[in-house]
């Protein structure tokens, strides 16, 4: 890699951010991941939902938006492997498809709160003073909207559809990614090698975001993780007060949500789409324990 | 003298990130497609009569620049005049203030219930580390953090209401009617919603209780030979307990948050129900004024946390 090849041109600058050592490094660590065994189930549940989302059209057997009004509220058979709803849908079909929308969801919006939320904390920590000062009132601001509350503004104000609920959640996280960047940042500013660079004169955008945030990445890869499970269950919240994904498209929360009218005489037509949210997010927060022991083994003895 | 400097600062603090608030909240009907007086008065088409919309047009200042505009909505925010309901045609500000009650009542009953199974959950799990009880917590505050609050919510109705008829499955009783009677129907959504607050305050007690147990203060008291009981009690839990009082603070917005969606489920009369049935009937007087309470108490709870925070860390009045 060229990275590898700085000393030469650029003798005295101190070390970049070595990828290859990183990787090397986190297949180390990856062999102590095996040893746990809560997050290897973890990793696992992320991998079997994720599987299930790509394959969803594959292994659906039925369409989830054909109705069957005849046959609907059947028992789990072999036909319909988890029985159909109140329009006859089957309910196999929709929590497949509904594994792609959560996992969509869930990833885009927190995509949309790491591209736009670490730069701004990034820069808040390393330029401090009054730019931080702003920038961490205005994240301050956002952050006193409980989660739920802040997605359902951005909801009524753009109208709810699968894009609007990714931008709604994403925004959500804009400011708590902001935050865990800057204190990262603040504690690796402080570090020698940031010092020389600028000695050097290596400019200060290009210190920031070649050599600091590159070293400061790893709770951020933890917390996206675990954001990602909030992420989820956020979607399944706004979808469950039917202001999510919209009808009939199969969400895990609408369906909840159109069960709650056939709870009594069929309990399995609720329990089912809460059983997959729960895994899921079980699985995603399994993940990010692992992923923390490993990342920040100063955590990892508890 | 330092702890109340310290909370004087806090308080200025707060002065910024609550006009911050209002501005979201106001720039929220100015940020929606459409001219505001016909939002405000439900949306296209709901501005039939001319001679309705004029007066709104007037009475917001609707043609004055927006910062004028927001400081008369603002000066009558402060005067607790957010308009009236387009859809009900009442006072915004009796709305909400009829319904916020509940929803405190709710969101305290869910922290009360949290930290009375965290604690313990947490205090035990460090203690008997590694032990059955120990894995038993973390298997419950795993659950806690993962399980949707409303769904938990779906299946308690389903368990105690449908099946054992223990309680009611859904409504609301003032407690000044009964106070007994108010409980039973505040239980099972105090669960529900306190279930992830229970999970992360769990985890928090557990992990600063471990960070405690290993000081050389802790291994003093034992040294003396006072008893197990005394060193975990009277030493180290209270020192544990600091991280945990932040987190508490932390999660009541979750727990706000959470009510909206709990409201939903138990048919609960508080303001998350105002809010979400404001936002499916585009009542935007009475979202703007929710959502400006809902997260104004939270804010607010924080300050009290913070209050709370340093009469237990005298440290902090020190930095």
């Amino acid at each position: 890699m060229v990275l590898n090849n700085v000393s030469k041109t650029n003798a005295g600058l101190p070390p970049r951010f070595n990828w290859n050592k990183a990787v090397a490094r986190f297949q180390d660590r990856f062999r102590d991941f095996r040893k746990s065994r809560l997050a290897f189930v973890g990793i696992l549940i992320v991998i079997v939902v994720f599987a299930i989302a790509l394959l969803a059209p594959l292994i659906q057997i039925h369409d989830p938006l054909q109705q069957n009004i005849s046959n609907r509220l059947q028992k789990p058979d072999l036909e319909h492997l988890l029985g159909t709803d109140h329009f006859g849908r089957d309910v196999w079909a929709r929590i497949v498809n509904g594994a792609r929308v959560a996992l969509l969801v869930g990833i885009i919006a927190v995509g949309i709160g790491i591209i736009f939320g670490t730069p701004i904390g990034a820069v808040a920590g390393y330029y401090r003073g009054r730019v931080d000062e702003v920038i961490m009132r205005v994240m301050d601001a956002f952050l006193a909207f409980p989660p739920i509350l802040l997605a359902l503004v951005v909801v009524a104000i753009l109208g709810s559809s699968l894009f609007n609920t990714m931008v709604a959640i994403g925004i959500v996280y804009i400011p708590r990614f902001a935050r865990v960047t800057r204190g990262s940042v603040l504690a690796e500013r402080e570090k020698e090698y940031v010092e020389a660079a600028r000695m050097i004169g290596e400019p200060n955008l290009s210190i920031l975001f070649r050599q600091i945030l590159p070293n400061s990445l790893s709770p951020l890869i933890v917390q996206a993780t675990v954001f990602i499970a909030y992420a989820i269950l956020t979607e399944a919240a706004l979808s469950f007060l039917g202001l999510g994904i919209a009808p009939p498209n199969p969400s895990w929360g609408s369906m909840l949500n159109e069960a709650r009218l056939f709870i009594e005489s069929d309990p399995l037509m609720a329990i089912i789409p809460g059983l997959s949210i729960s895994i899921t997010v079980l699985g995603f927060n399994l993940f990010g324990d692992g992923l923390r022991d490993i990342l920040d083994p100063r955590l990892a003895e508890r | 003298m330092r702890v109340i400097i310290y909370l004087m600062k806090r308080l200025i603090y707060l002065i910024p990130v609550i006009f911050l608030l209002t501005i979201f909240v106001f720039a929220m009907v100015h940020l929606l497609p459409g001219n505001p007086a016909d939002i405000l008065l439900g949306g296209e088409g709901g501005a039939e009569d001319p001679v309705v919309r004029a007066a709104l047009m007037k009475e917001l200042g609707l043609d004055q620049p927006l910062p004028v505009q927001y400081g008369i909505w603002l000066w009558r925010a402060l005067h607790g005049n957010f308009g009236k309901s387009v859809y009900s045609q009442e006072e915004v500000f009796i709305l909400i203030l009829n319904r916020f009650p509940a929803t405190l009542m709710l969101a305290f009953a869910a922290m009360i219930v949290s930290i009375l199974v965290a604690l313990p959950a947490g205090i035990i799990s460090a203690v008997k580390r590694q032990k059955p009880a120990d894995y038993a917590a973390m298997t419950f505050a795993l659950l806690g953090i993962s399980l949707p609050e409303f769904w938990f919510g779906i299946m308690l109705i389903l368990a105690f209401s449908l099946w054992l008829r223990w309680l009611p499955s859904m409504g609301y009783l003032s407690p000044l009617e009964s106070f007994f009677g108010s409980l039973k129907f505040l239980i099972l959504p105090a669960i529900a919603l306190g279930l992830r607050m229970a999970g992360v305050v769990t985890r928090m007690t557990r992990s600063s209780m471990l960070d405690e147990l290993g000081q050389d203060y802790v291994r003093t008291a034992r040294a003396k030979g006072l008893p197990e009981r005394t060193v975990i009690i009277l030493h180290t839990l209270k020192n544990a307990l600091i991280p945990t009082v932040t987190i508490v603070g932390l999660q009541f917005g979750t727990i706000l948050g959470g009510t909206v969606v709990i409201e939903m489920v138990f048919s609960w009369p508080g303001v998350g129900q105002l809010l979400v049935e404001g936002i499916l009937t585009r009542d935007y007087l009475v979202v703007q004024a929710a959502v400006l309470f809902i997260s104004c108490s939270f804010v607010i709870v924080n300050f009290f946390v913070d209050f709370i925070y340093t009469i237990l860390n005298p440290r902090v009045g020190l930095e």
